[in-house]
């Protein structure tokens, strides 16, 4: 699992999974704070798809962190203001950084299961979604 | 007459700022998060107008100042001024957005289908009475027959991919220049194209609103038709600075896309002939179909030759910043006197030469 789709996990967990997810770490490792918490500007930028160029299309609010976990760095960059939430998920980056597997591998796990169950919280909203899609009946047909 | 410095109103002044508060004090108070999850399209387009995405703040905005757009955005952008600018995402590509809707005027058939999601668009406009007497939490149960539909995640390609895959499309190789960014320079004029779609996606919706359907109207040259909107989420991800191969996801936002397709135009069989398609671009924070349709337009118009505002590149990039045209209209009720007086001056000396 890449940091990526690891991240976009904890992007999408509550302050309150972030912290049952980085709870155990913390307890058991040391943990520094090389960055604390502060609010950022991310600036977006896309691509758009007419002349397939580059364009900014404005600044999201976002919260960054970097602590050293038995002193290995991780860090977070995280949409809103949870300052909780970011210090946590830097703490689970750290920790992913600094201990190889099977430690890994378990919070990994977790992580990932956090990710399904994501999913099939919005199985219900797809669904009626889908029930929107348009069935064309031609005339004549 | 010399112009005279003044002072005072001060007290006037304090207590006009208590009035406001008293003017906002209600006898049922309203929470930020009530206002971000009753009043989404209104805190969208405060997103959206400011150039900032972040739902709690433009509903925090929104409480503190009554619910005036303009006041909400100035105080995002005043807010946004303060904080650092740490990081630049890789750039987001909207194909993969996570659909809540997606509609074409184009095509009848398109891969993935026409999912209407959220719309107004085939509600009655009669006003809901039964809502005055709503609870909190009474929403919307799981609708009949939707057990067999999938849960998955809507995701589909785009509609031009089929008119690409024709021909009828060119392919444009990707542009990787570096966009212009007009929170941090002087816009000059030609301006490149990215600066263009930043101030579009910022601008108020009605001016931009204005633009498209004056030249919908005849004033311009663009009646499109949307090949594809669509609005739904899209991740964003920044570089990971303790490895240059792997990035981090911070998040997704929600945002609403429009690919609209323009025909070249004609009037003589030559030139029908010689009929091509080029397409304008929208995509803004939130949903607000409208500006994004508004949006494609506009693009497309200033690629367009004439003299109507709308082709006017300098006149639509610059009129449209919601900020900017509050802020200079609100100025007028700034003291004039000395100008005034000096106009008035004027005035009455040439009655008396009469």
């Amino acid at each position: 699992m890449t940091k990526r789709e690891l991240s976009a996990i904890l992007a999408k967990a509550s302050t309150e999974e972030t912290a049952e997810l980085a709870g155990k770490i913390k307890r058991e490792c040391e943990i520094k704070m090389l960055k604390e918490p502060q609010k950022t500007l991310v600036m977006v930028k896309v691509r758009e798809s007419v002349k397939n160029s580059l364009f900014y299309l404005g600044e999201i609010l976002a919260t960054e962190c970097m602590v050293t976990v038995n002193g290995v760095r991780g860090m977070t960059v995280i949409a809103g203001d949870d300052f909780e939430k970011a210090v946590d998920a830097a703490v689970i980056d750290g920790y992913l950084n600094c201990v190889g597997e099977p430690k890994a591998s378990i919070v990994i796990d977790k992580i990932r299961e956090l990710g399904r169950e994501q999913a099939e919280g919005r199985a219900a909203l797809n669904r009626q979604l889908r029930k929107s899609k348009v069935n064309f009946n031609v005339m004549g047909e | 007459m010399a112009y005279v410095a003044v002072s005072g109103g001060k007290e006037a002044i304090e207590q006009s700022l208590k009035l406001l508060e008293i003017f906002r004090e209600s006898r049922e108070d309203i929470t930020v998060s009530g206002i971000k999850e009753n009043m989404g399209l209104l805190v969208d387009k405060i997103m959206s107008e400011a150039g900032f995405y972040s739902p709690e703040y433009a509903a925090l905005a929104l409480k503190q100042c009554e619910g005036s757009v303009e006041e909400a955005v100035f105080l995002l952008r005043a807010y946004r001024s303060t904080l650092p600018r740490n990081y630049y995402s890789c750039p987001a590509d909207t194909r993969d957005m996570r659909l809540i809707r997606r509609i074409s005027a184009a095509f009848k058939d398109i891969p993935g289908g026409q999912i209407l999601g959220p719309t107004y668009d085939y509600s009655h406009r009669l006003l809901d009475f039964s809502l005055m007497e709503e609870e909190t939490g009474e929403k919307a149960e799981e609708g009949e027959g939707v057990g067999s539909e999938s849960g998955e995640d809507i995701r589909c390609g785009r509609v031009t991919d089929i008119l690409r895959e024709e021909h009828v499309l060119e392919e444009v190789e990707e542009d990787n220049t570096e966009p212009f960014d007009v929170t941090s320079n002087l816009l000059t004029f030609p301006a490149p194209r990215s600066a263009r779609l930043q101030t579009f996606a910022r601008s108020d919706a009605g001016f931009l609103g204005g633009v498209a359907y004056s030249s919908m109207r005849g004033y311009g040259a663009v009646h499109p038709t949307v090949s594809e909107l669509r609005c739904g989420y899209i991740e964003i991800d920044v570089p990971y600075i303790l490895d240059e191969e792997e990035s981090l996801c911070i998040g997704e936002i929600l945002v609403t896309e429009v690919e609209a397709l323009v025909p070249s135009h004609t009037e003589t069989d030559e030139e029908f002939d010689k009929m091509s398609l080029s397409g304008g671009y929208g995509l803004i924070f939130g949903r607000n179909e409208n500006k994004a349709i508004a949006m494609s337009i506009a693009d497309a118009s200033l690629e367009t030759k004439g003299d109507t505002p709308s082709q006017d590149e300098e006149f639509v990039l610059t009129h449209g910043d919601c900020l900017e045209m509050s802020g200079f209209i609100s100025h007028l009720k700034l003291p004039h006197y000395v100008t005034f007086q000096s106009k008035l001056d004027r005035v009455r000396a040439k009655e008396e030469g009469k």
